[in-house]
């Protein structure tokens, strides 16, 4: 289900458990997406989640504004994990010390 | 070769100057297309957030090396931060820190300033190696900008030189490499805290 197209980014959810949703981020997530992508998951945030799953598969390309969205959530939700992490995305976080904080192995 | 191009102060232009620059280096391995462009991703969000007006991206492209060069107009100076886990922001400058070679800081003649980065592409996956050897003693980055900070480079153009010895320029590895005096990467001066 598609909840926002913004150019470069979509934002699609898996509502299984709407305390847990699991959010799927394709295109690039950079600063003229970043904005999108928040109204995107606002909905989800409303919800009250205990924990958010973010399946970045399609992502394509994501940088520090992406970074920042998450931590955001993070410290909204409390808990956010990153399943199917690229290898670039994966030393971006390592360099950036939020693998653990992202629930991803070193 | 060198390519250079302007850019609108609009957040689309991050995007656009990713893919001007990826389009100088089609024939590198992916994991160093990918980390410039996100080098080139950070310096240009920086450009567009600290700054006023838009922004100039400068590649200069060899066989061994792509360094690339964001000019704006703006009088802040970036800073390498360490913010703990739940700031959101203060991480481009780390991220450029851990995937490449080289970066620094310059003041440029037109009371702007540069900042830039070098990555080898000599091996695949340059740049960002997962042994910690990407950690940086220094606990900031800055440049001075009083006028008896600056000095003149000793090699206008190479930003090894010009800035080496500063805070504002990281070498790994130390393999200095002659840059084409026009790439204008370091143009004129660099400063010293």
């Amino acid at each position: 289900m598609a909840v926002a197209e913004p150019p470069g980014v979509q934002v699609t959810t898996t509502l299984d458990d709407p305390t847990a949703p699991v959010i799927h981020l394709a295109g690039e997530l950079d600063l003229a997406s970043v904005e999108s992508v928040k109204e995107g998951i606002a909905r989800h945030l409303a919800g009250a989640p205990v924990r958010i799953t973010f399946d970045l598969e399609k992502l394509t390309f994501m940088d520090s504004s992406g970074i920042a969205l998450l931590v955001q959530v993070s410290n909204d939700v409390g808990q956010v994990s990153l399943i199917n992490v690229s290898p670039i995305v994966h030393r971006v976080l390592e360099a950036t010390g939020l693998l653990e904080h992202f629930g991803l192995a070193p | 070769m060198i390519v250079r191009r302007s850019f609108e102060p609009s957040e689309v232009s991050v995007g656009a100057a990713r893919r001007f620059v990826a389009g100088t280096i089609t024939d590198v391995a992916v994991g160093v297309a990918e980390s410039v462009s996100v080098m080139v991703s950070e310096l240009s969000t920086n450009a567009l957030i600290h700054a006023v007006g838009g922004f100039e991206v400068i590649v200069d492209r060899s066989d061994h090396h792509v360094l690339v060069s964001v000019h704006d107009q703006g009088d802040g100076t970036p800073e390498l931060q360490s913010p703990d886990a739940s700031e959101p922001h203060g991480r481009g400058l780390r991220i450029v820190d851990a995937l490449s070679d080289q970066w620094g800081i310059s003041s440029t003649a037109d009371a702007g300033k540069s900042v830039w980065f070098r990555l080898a592409l000599d091996s695949p996956g340059t740049g960002a190696p997962t042994d910690g050897t990407t950690r940086v003693s220094a606990g900031r980055t800055s440049v001075g900008t009083g006028p008896g900070q600056a000095r003149p480079a000793t090699s206008p153009g190479a930003p090894g030189s010009a800035a080496s010895g500063t805070p504002a320029s990281r070498h790994r590895p130390a393999r200095p490499r002659r840059v084409h005096p026009s790439t204008s990467v370091a143009p004129l001066v660099a400063s010293v805290p």
